[in-house]
């Protein structure tokens, strides 16, 4: 994208020294150590990622029209291919997408921004982060070309093919059975662990080092809250799935015996091991989520968030929780019935933190403004689908009826629910909202709400069905099932389709924003976070003056300027700049 | 919406209540469902009702009113506390439902073993050690389970009873189950258990306890009678060859037992053999060694416990007996006449 394009179709150029336009070529992009860039550079890699998985959810979605298995070839090879592709659908979704998308792209690119400062606190490990990914990543790719193409072309992959152990990797099943893919795919999401680690760090380092005079702990945008929640996460619990993913290769390659019990080892002790990490990593997945709605919501009620001092702690709170629910995804894996009951208590206290941020959104908007621009459609379609997700957890975390739940398609709606519906809606909602901040141009309103709106619908009927599937017994990860369901699962296709097609909507949309979007205003949503106080796109170092930080949701402050469709204050950096002039 | 209740029994979200744990998850299920429905009401009417009335006005892009307070330290413990006293009352209802479910009732004195492996479950009444591949219940009778993997983990999942078990390898997992309702119901595995994880269902069927008794007391006799063949095609299902060869000529994870024996089979080495008696001897216990052409090498080795020589060689004589390859020769009888005994022997 140049700034001097002559285009008629663009009427405005973009501010002339900008961090997109600051460096030219390729190698200023991959040696950059500029967070924004970074941020740009991860949002290509985790939307390629995104586009895969999406793909994979499509065919999974299309196999299961029929009871029988639909795809060439002999049955088994048929059932392999759909056991590959559920497999790496939740794992590249998992790994790839949910974990890193909102605090790569969209925490990378705002928090400095939000901080008033010019970077993270090491620019260079940020980079790091990225190749890890980026590593990471292509182990995955060698499993899903290995894997896939074999079952689907009958090639031989040279050092074998094949991953059908669902993203779990259960023992002994991965350890015994399975296809080799098992060995580069844990490789895989052990190198992009530390890709998550080492943002973690990066990101608590930058918090507590980088903050603005003014912006004490309490005055920090909620948004950064979740994300310091997130990182206490990813520092604790991903080195011990790193861990744990290595003694899975040891047992596989090496046949060590800890898992294995025809070794000697313990199938449970594995399971202990995986959902220590795998549970708080759900939290990964939604905190960052919850942060996005409290700066959507406060921003678009045209109001202050109310109960700052709720949210922050209850984010907190959760990532507390968080290390103490693990053994819920246990309780009909041979876990003694104390320990059963321990976890289903502890599990319920996690209901608590997260229902107060629901309650304290709905306050925000009460008495305010609301303007039903598209970041704010998906953040009201978020309260629906985390209401509805968070509200079928309790059917899981209560011990009866999880006995008879978990497992089917019940869990599969419910984690979609959470992990989908909601996770995806906030990180809709935040590229929306971010999008001119980013790159300086504004989308299609009108086309951003029409999208949304099908991206909801479609989700709705392709995962609502899931919870009656599941509560009437239909098992997840069947390639073929009973023909007594075949209502609900092509019930649940046609939503899919309708869901793909909002999110090829939105495409459309980003893509049709960065070739011929209007110029943005610096602070084109009225909010008082930091960010909006710079122009649109930043210059390479974010700010011409340290902007000096005051309450983040003091959003009255700003009025509105039809001239520019933008919000004006004083606090600006231009207007902070042109006051320190007169000052002197 | 008849598509939705069509085969599941009269409720709209559950199936048929068909054991004794089925009443207790249900009312929990039911607490839930109408607590959950009326938070999802209240939170999607408040925030519908909010969207609406305080919606920015047309042509307006000023500010929203002033002055709001920026939080209410009471309002919002309210919905802290409100919410965990519910979650505590769920908690319990839960707990209390489960325990009947985790503890074994003293004095059970049917026991049944079920063995799990891949794609098959097995079922072994005892004492008599009769096996089948449905699992056969008297009503109203407390029978005691014990779930055993040989390979990987499996889960022992019967909706109609609310009840589902991960059956983990290398431990014994007792649980006991009493059937409350006459009829067939599905056998679920519900752990990923490889390739054919979603063929790996078996029926369960309840009986009246007199008519179980004379069930299984009759099959047992039955079987003492079984020549070679018709204890092979018992065998064919019950050890589980049946979840990967067809006897209708159809493939599946493996070829056909149907024309295969006297066939000749060419391998990935490029060698090729006639699928003979030894032949099958030796591929059983070890059939990783040379991959048939056109299959994965799937098929794991069968120990000499958990397939003996004995019945191998009756799995093989009925292997010949389906078979238009096979040498007639005078120690194998024709099938037509072994086929009504091995069919009087399925109850239903």
């Amino acid at each position: 994208m140049s700034s001097h394009a002559s285009h008629p179709a663009i009427p405005q150029p973009l501010a002339e020294d900008s961090y997109l336009t600051h460096e030219r070529g390729i190698l200023s992009w991959l040696l950059t150590r500029d967070h924004k860039r970074i941020a740009i550079l991860y949002m290509i890699a985790i939307l390629a990622a995104f586009l895969i998985g999406g793909i994979f959810a499509i065919m999974l979605r299309t196999a299961l029209l029929t009871p029988r298995s639909i795809f060439a070839g002999t049955p088994a090879r048929s059932f392999d291919l759909y056991n590959n592709m559920f497999t790496l659908h939740g794992a590249v979704m998992i790994f790839m997408f949910v974990i890193p998308a909102i605090p790569a792209i969209l925490g990378n690119f705002v928090l400095p921004l939000m901080l008033g400062a010019k970077d993270v606190a090491f620019p260079r490990l940020n980079l790091l982060s990225w190749y890890l990914y980026i590593i990471g990543g292509l182990f995955f790719l060698y499993v899903l070309f290995s894997g896939v193409v074999h079952t689907a072309f009958g090639w031989n992959w040279p050092g074998g093919w094949g991953l059908d152990t669902g993203w779990t990797f259960y023992t002994p099943y991965s350890t015994s059975r399975s296809g080799s893919g098992v060995v580069p795919a844990t490789l895989g999401a052990f190198i992009m662990g530390f890709s998550s680690i080492l943002t973690g760090v990066n990101f608590l380092a930058t918090m507590h080092t980088l903050r603005p005079k003014g912006m004490t702990w309490l005055k920090m945008p909620l948004f950064l809250w979740a994300l310091y929640a997130t990182a206490v996460i990813q520092i604790l619990a991903t080195p011990v799935l790193g861990i744990t993913l290595l003694l899975l290769v040891a047992e596989r390659l090496l046949h060590v015996g800890i898992f294995d019990p025809a070794l000697g080892g313990d199938p449970i002790l594995y399971q202990h091991f995986f959902w220590f990490y795998s549970h708080p990593a759900v939290y990964i997945m939604i905190l960052p989520a919850m942060g996005i709605m409290s700066e959507l919501i406060s921003t678009f009620s045209r109001k202050h968030i109310f109960g700052y001092n709720f949210i922050a702690y209850s984010s907190i709170a959760i990532a507390m929780f968080s290390f103490l629910v693990w053994g819920h995804h246990m309780f009909v894996s041979g876990q003694s019935p104390l320990a059963n009951a321990i976890f289903s208590l502890l599990t319920f206290s996690v209901a608590i933190p997260s229902a107060i941020k629901v309650f304290n959104w709905l306050a925000t908007m009460h008495g305010g403004s609301i303007r039903l621009r598209t970041p704010m459609v998906y953040a009201l379609g978020f309260i629906v689908l985390f209401t509805l997700g968070g509200l079928t957890g309790l059917f899981l975390g209560s011990l009866a009826t999880d006995v008879h739940l978990t497992n089917t398609y019940f869990i599969v709606a419910h984690f979609h629910y959470v992990m989908m519906g909601s996770t995806l809606f906030a990180f809709l909602g935040g590229m929306y909202y971010w999008w001119p901040k980013m790159f300086g141009r504004m989308f299609s309103d009108r086309w951003g709400v029409i999208s949304a709106v099908l991206i909801f619908i479609g989700f709705n009927l392709t995962f609502f069905i899931q919870f009656l599937a599941g509560t009437k017994g239909m098992p997840r990860r069947y390639a073929t099932y009973p023909a007594k369901y075949t209502f609900y699962q092509q019930f649940s296709t046609i939503g899919s389709y309708i869901l793909a097609a909002g999110l090829v909507m939105v495409a459309i949309n980003w893509l049709h924003s960065l070739l011929r979007g209007r110029k943005a205003a610096d602070n084109p949503w009225g909010s008082n976070t930091l960010e909006w106080r710079t122009t649109s796109p930043p210059p390479r170092d974010n700010f011409a003056t340290a902007p000096l930080a005051d309450d983040p949701y003091d959003v009255e402050s700003w009025s509105y300027d039809p001239a520019i469709d933008g919000w004006v204050s004083e606090k600006t950096d231009a207007a902070v700049a042109r006051k320190m002039t007169n000052d002197e | 919406m008849t598509p939705l209740l069509a085969d599941f029994g009269d409720s709209f979200w559950l199936p048929t209540r068909a054991s004794t744990y089925a009443r207790g998850v249900d009312s929990v299920f039911a607490f839930i469902l109408w607590l959950s429905v009326f938070f999802f009401v209240l939170v999607v009417l408040l925030m519908v009702v909010f969207v609406v009335r305080y919606r920015q006005r047309r042509g307006a892009k000023g500010q929203g009113p002033a002055g709001r307070a920026s939080h209410n330290t009471a309002l919002e413990l309210t919905w802290t506390i409100i919410p965990t006293i519910l979650v505590v009352i769920i908690f319990l209802l839960g707990h209390r439902a489960y325990v009947r479910m985790a503890m074994l009732p003293p004095g059970i004195t049917d026991e049944i073993d079920v063995t799990a492996s891949t794609w098959n479950w097995l079922f072994t009444y005892q004492p008599s050690g009769y096996e089948s591949s449905e699992l056969h219940l008297p009503l109203g009778v407390p029978i005691r389970l014990v779930l055993r993997s040989n390979d990987v983990i499996h889960g022992f999942f019967i909706p109609d009873f609310r009840f589902k078990k991960d059956v983990v390898p290398g431990r014994e997992t007792v649980v006991s189950i009493t059937a409350t309702k006459l009829g067939t119901f599905d056998l679920y595995c519900s752990q990923y258990c490889g390739t054919q994880h979603s063929t790996m269902l078996a029926s369960v069927i309840v009986h009246d306890p007199d008519d179980y008794q004379r069930w299984l007391k009759r099959s047992i006799e039955e079987e003492k009678n079984f020549d070679p063949v018709a204890a092979g095609r018992l065998l064919y299902q019950r050890r589980g060859c049946a979840q990967c060869h067809t006897v209708d000529g159809s493939t599946l994870a493996g070829p056909s037992f149907r024309d295969l024996f006297g066939s000749t089979q060419r391998f990935t080495d490029g060698s090729s053999a006639v699928i003979d008696e030894p032949f099958i001897r030796q591929f059983v216990r070890s059939p990783q060694a040379r991959i048939p052409v056109g299959f994965e090498p799937l098929m794991q080795p069968f120990t000499l416990d958990a397939l003996s020589e004995k019945d191998l060689s009756a799995i093989v004589a009925y292997m010949r007996s389906i078979s238009a390859h096979a040498p007639r020769d005078a120690a194998t009888r024709p099938s037509t006449t072994t086929r009504p005994a091995a069919t009087t022997l399925r109850p239903d």
